[in-house]
């Protein structure tokens, strides 16, 4: 006979409790105050304990009663199969999951996972099932748990061991959420009948840096079967801190130096760095040292000295002990000349005109200078220095010769704006824009037009789609030239009509160019359009429509898709190692920036740079707890030992035996039975006794 | 004539007007000394009780008892002109004195046993409060006679002395006086009345107010102090009509409220008992007094005031009937009233 709940078995000392009852008689409480004694004397019942059991087979009916209720309540059972041994159990299926994130470069770290590893795989008993994952911003699986029913657990090891021989840090960034919860995907794809038997238990390898993205756990309901052993490897340093290059506030900024910014980690030792800008030789720049003074856990934002030269492609910062992370780079563009060709009658100083707003519209920035040349619109000319214009714009009638000319540039890929005001510049463009012809009606005096409908999608307009900018309301036209579109015209896409639904903005693709027309123009005598806050957004979205690399980011992160402009094909790339790569055309397996550097991208005559760091979430260093996995509700333990295991799964058996047998049920019978007996044996006792006091 | 006489000024009564006197008293309202007690200034709660019982007197033949007015004297200067005869002036421009049969000259000692016996009770209020209001009844009622009233609280020692005087106030610091009294803890009635026999040198009348549960022996030594100095003693018994009938129902553990001794009693069984012994006690006591001349009225507290007041002019009337005569040298044949 066995019992489920000992603890039950403190009960039976109540049986002392009648016992004590019998045996004691409690002490009258109260008392009453009265003037004299003297007329009083001591009455009976005196205070005294009674030291006599008068009925010995009460009171063991009594007690008989408390014990069987006691063994009631402990649950009691015949155990009748046999025992659970440790060698029935099966394995546990360990999973070693290893941090290969850029942070993980740090000195010291990748030794210490060696370390981890290798007690991990000492630690495992036979029958046991290894398998090893390693995750920075993705998972991998290097090997995988074992398809057989029979580990051979040697063999597992030495796969592990082969396989993390391969393995080094890389310098992606840490998603550690995601990674957790597709290993406890992995671990816990078992049957139903084995993973309740089955110890399933990841080992994770990681230096638990702050940075790490927990957020794929948030979402994730962590299995309660699977443990987490958290094995933190840490540097032999902790100092650390990073320097980035910030962007300037305004585009108009001519503020000498550029602002950066260093981040000293919360557990740093070290409070002063230095920064200064290094080229692709690795030659510093000594001039433009700063130092930086950064207790732990803040940052310092100053201005460094802009490079001496344009060559410069990284900011390089010491004073701490971890290198991994001391570098950022930078494209450094020149100042980039943007010339115009203005085909028009009127000059620069008149402000009835339309240059003398188009010449101001753009400001001198440190990138971008915008310069505007005029250009005879009957008589061809050579274009100034040589240099092929980003943009021209026609305000008046041109000769066939300058409208040839500006035909062939179009179809080479320049882009032209005509502003179409009356029947002889239609006439002049019918080269260029043959699928017009003016239509008959004219505003009248003293009314006037406005937008009516504008594509927003459109490059032009897709800056000022917001619904605070949307509004255009306020801009009134009170001359155009009614345009009439051929119904062939099947190429021409209308960006805006006036609210009489002429046309007011459209686009032609010609060739590799493209022709934007206009039916009104900017000078105030035509309308408001210069004189209203949308005319520079505009005008900067129709610069912007020029450089065909705009869809290129200057900076890109370690890990983002490598991009190119319009997907086009004959791409390569060269990658700071010097590796070339040819990029293949389509949104497909695009590739990845594997590494921080300036990566070159070349096509033919065109090239840019692009400058990709580390994700700054990897320099965030400082090591957390084990509370914060726990937040997630993710189990953080050993699993079990086996003789553990065999205890639990006894008790899981016993628990199943007493709830067949249930013999508390007939140990109830016997209680009511012997109340039964007890009542007739006390009711016979005070019976007798009331006849003795009455013979007394 | 007897001091106690002269404190109700009562005529030669015969005992039909005795019988009379009863029957007043029987068919007054008296006021139910719980709702008495509730009266918190004790002066106003003595005042209550001789109004009453003035109001029920009035009606009976003793009305015009009072200081009684004999004949004139010549003035001569320093006496008191609050006695001038001004009427007797206009007619004959002289001036006279009215002389009065008898100004103050008895002295009565209240004397207030208040220790820890008496703070018992069973009515909601203590056998010490009804024996300040009764001896502030009496004290108030000499008052308006103009007599001198003194007094003294005891417990194991000597609380607060007043000597007996008559004079603007001192009415009122006899009032403050029981009032201020608190309880004490044994009683040992020797010290008092020796000290009451050591300071009244003229003879006068004391009244004792104490539940007397103190063994006979002792008492009789102790009223014996007074009684030889030629005192007339009244001794007022303050019984709580718990200690009279013993009608308690649970046993209990019964705590001396003096010596704190604790015993266990079962009420049922002993009351014949303890009842057997009390009205031993009392017997004893009433033959020691009588014994001894003293006075002795038993005053159950659940009683009216006034009735216990005139239950005593009821007995004071009988002590007037010819061949009536007490001593303490010759005990009387029959026992003492109780």
């Amino acid at each position: 006979m066995s019992f489920l709940a000992w603890v039950f078995a403190l009960g039976a000392l109540t049986i002392a409790l009648p016992i004590v009852f019998h045996l004691v008689r409690p002490t009258p409480k109260g008392s009453q105050p009265f003037g004299s004694l003297m007329f009083l004397r001591q009455s009976p019942p005196r205070i005294t304990k009674r030291n006599r059991i008068d009925n010995w087979l009460l009171l063991l009916l009594r007690s008989l009663v408390i014990l069987l209720l006691v063994a009631a309540f402990m649950r009691p059972f015949v155990r009748t199969g046999g025992e659970i041994f440790v060698n029935d159990l099966p394995g546990n299926r360990v999973a070693v999951l290893i941090d290969t994130s850029s942070s993980m470069r740090r000195d010291g770290v990748w030794d210490e996972v060696r370390q981890a590893l290798d007690k991990t795989l000492a630690d495992l008993e036979p029958g046991d099932d290894v398998a090893l994952f390693t995750f920075n911003q993705q998972l991998q699986t290097h090997v995988g748990f074992s398809e057989a029913d029979v580990v051979d657990l040697a063999s597992r090891k030495r796969m592990v061991n082969d396989q993390f021989a391969l393995l080094s840090p890389t310098w992606f960034q840490t998603d550690l959420g995601n990674a957790l919860a597709s290993t406890a995907d992995f671990v816990s794809e078992l049957d139903e009948s084995r993973r309740s038997e089955t110890g399933l238990q990841i080992v994770l390898i990681s230096d638990m840096q702050q940075g790490a993205d927990l957020g794929g756990l948030q979402t994730y309901v962590w299995p309660e079967d699977v443990r987490v052993e958290l094995c933190k490897v840490m540097p032999s340093s902790s100092s650390n801190a990073f320097a980035r290059v910030l962007p300037e506030q305004s585009t108009t900024a001519l503020d000498a130096g550029r602002r950066v910014r260093v981040t000293n980690a919360e557990d740093s030792e070290t409070e002063t760095f230095q920064v200064t800008w290094q080229n692709a030789a690795g030659k510093k720049d000594e001039a433009s040292t700063t130092t930086f003074y950064v207790p732990p856990g803040t940052s310092q934002l100053l201005r460094v000295p802009d490079p001496l030269t344009d060559t410069a492609e990284a900011l390089v910062m010491t004073g701490d002990q971890c290198d991994f992370d001391n570098q950022y780079f930078v494209t450094l563009p020149s100042t980039q000349e943007i010339p115009i060709a203005y085909f028009g009658n009127d000059l620069k100083d008149d402000a009835t005109g339309s240059v003398f707003f188009l010449d101001r519209v753009i400001p001198k920035s440190k990138s971008r200078v915008v310069r505007v040349d005029q250009y005879s619109p009957t008589e061809t000319q050579p274009w100034v220095d040589g240099i092929t214009p980003r943009l021209a714009v026609v305000t008046a009638a041109i000769s066939a010769p300058v409208a040839e000319k500006l035909d062939q540039w179009v179809q080479d890929g320049g882009l032209l704006l005509t502003i179409l005001t009356d029947q002889e510049g239609l006439d002049s463009m019918q080269s260029l824009l043959p699928t017009f012809r003016k239509g008959e009606s004219e505003i009248p005096e003293d009314e006037y037009l406005m937008f009516g409908e504008i594509d927003f999608a459109h490059p032009l307009f897709q800056a000022l789609s917001g619904p605070r900018f949307n509004d255009f309301t306020n801009i009134r036209f009170w001359n155009r030239l009614e345009l009439v579109l051929d119904e062939t015209a099947q190429e021409t896409q209308v960006v805006a009509r006036f609210d009489d639904d002429s046309l007011a903005l459209w686009q032609t693709p010609r060739g590799d160019g493209l022709v934007i027309g206009m039916a009104s123009s900017w000078r105030p005598a035509d309308s408001q359009l210069a004189m209203s806050t949308k005319f520079v957004p505009l005008i900067t979205s129709l610069l912007g429509m020029t450089d065909r690399t705009k869809q290129m980011s200057a900076s890109y992160l370690v890990g983002d898709p490598m991009q190119v402009p319009d997907d086009e094909q004959g791409w390569q790339v060269e990658d700071p190692q010097g590796r070339k790569l040819e990029l293949l055309s389509g949104t497909g397996n695009r590739p990845i920036f594997e590494q921080p550097g300036i990566y070159q991208f070349r096509n033919g005559e065109r090239e840019f740079l692009a400058a990709v760091n580390l994700d700054p979430t990897e320099s965030q260093t400082a090591a957390v707890d084990s509370d914060r996995l726990e937040s997630f509700d993710v189990r953080v333990g050993q699993q079990p030992s086996r003789e553990e295991l065999v205890g639990s799964l006894q008790k899981l058996k016993d628990r199943q035996l007493e709830q067949r047998q249930r013999i508390w049920k007939w140990l109830l019978l016997a209680v009511m039975g012997l109340l039964v007996v007890e009542t007739l044996v006390a009711g016979r006792s005070s019976q007798t006794t009331i006849i003795n006091e009455a013979a007394a | 004539m007897s001091i106690l006489k002269r404190i109700f000024r009562a005529p030669q009564t015969t005992a039909v007007e005795a019988s009379t006197v009863a029957g007043q008293a029987a068919s007054r309202v008296s006021i139910d000394p719980q709702s008495l007690m509730k009266i918190r200034n004790l002066e106003l709660r003595a005042k209550s009780v001789v109004d009453g019982f003035l109001n029920g007197i009035h009606r009976s033949p003793w009305h015009g008892f009072s200081v009684e007015f004999t004949d004139y004297r010549q003035y001569s200067p320093g006496d008191d002109v609050r006695y001038l005869d001004w009427k007797l002036f206009a007619r004959q421009d002289r001036y006279y004195i009215k002389r009065f049969e008898d100004e103050t000259n008895l002295r009565c000692y209240l004397v207030a046993d208040l220790s820890a016996s008496m703070e018992f009770g069973s009515l909601g209020f203590s056998k010490a409060d009804y024996a300040r209001t009764a001896l502030a009844t009496l004290g108030y009622y000499l008052s308006l006679q103009r007599d001198a009233v003194g007094l003294l609280t005891f417990d194991e020692t000597i609380g607060e002395y007043l000597p007996p005087r008559y004079r603007p106030g001192h009415l009122r610091r006899v009032m403050l006086g029981l009032e201020r009294a608190t309880a004490g803890k044994r009683t040992d009635l020797a010290p008092p009345l020796q000290q009451i026999s050591r300071l009244a040198q003229r003879r006068g009348l004391v009244v004792l107010a104490s539940d007397l549960l103190a063994p006979i022996d002792d008492l009789q030594q102790q009223l014996g102090y007074l009684r030889s100095q030629g005192h007339e003693v009244l001794v007022w018994r303050i019984l709580d009509p718990a200690e009279v009938n013993f009608e308690f129902s649970d046993a209990k553990m019964f705590e001396d409220m003096e010596s704190g001794k604790r015993l266990f009693v079962d009420p049922v069984s002993v009351r014949k008992n303890y009842l057997d012994k009390f009205q031993q006690h009392s017997q004893q006591l009433s033959e020691l007094c009588n014994q001894q001349g003293v006075d002795l009225q038993v005053m159950q507290t659940d009683r009216p005031l006034d009735e216990a007041l005139l239950d005593y002019v009821k007995n004071r009337s009988r002590m007037q009937t010819p061949g009536h005569r007490r001593s303490n040298l010759s005990p009387p044949a029959s026992g003492g009233r109780a």
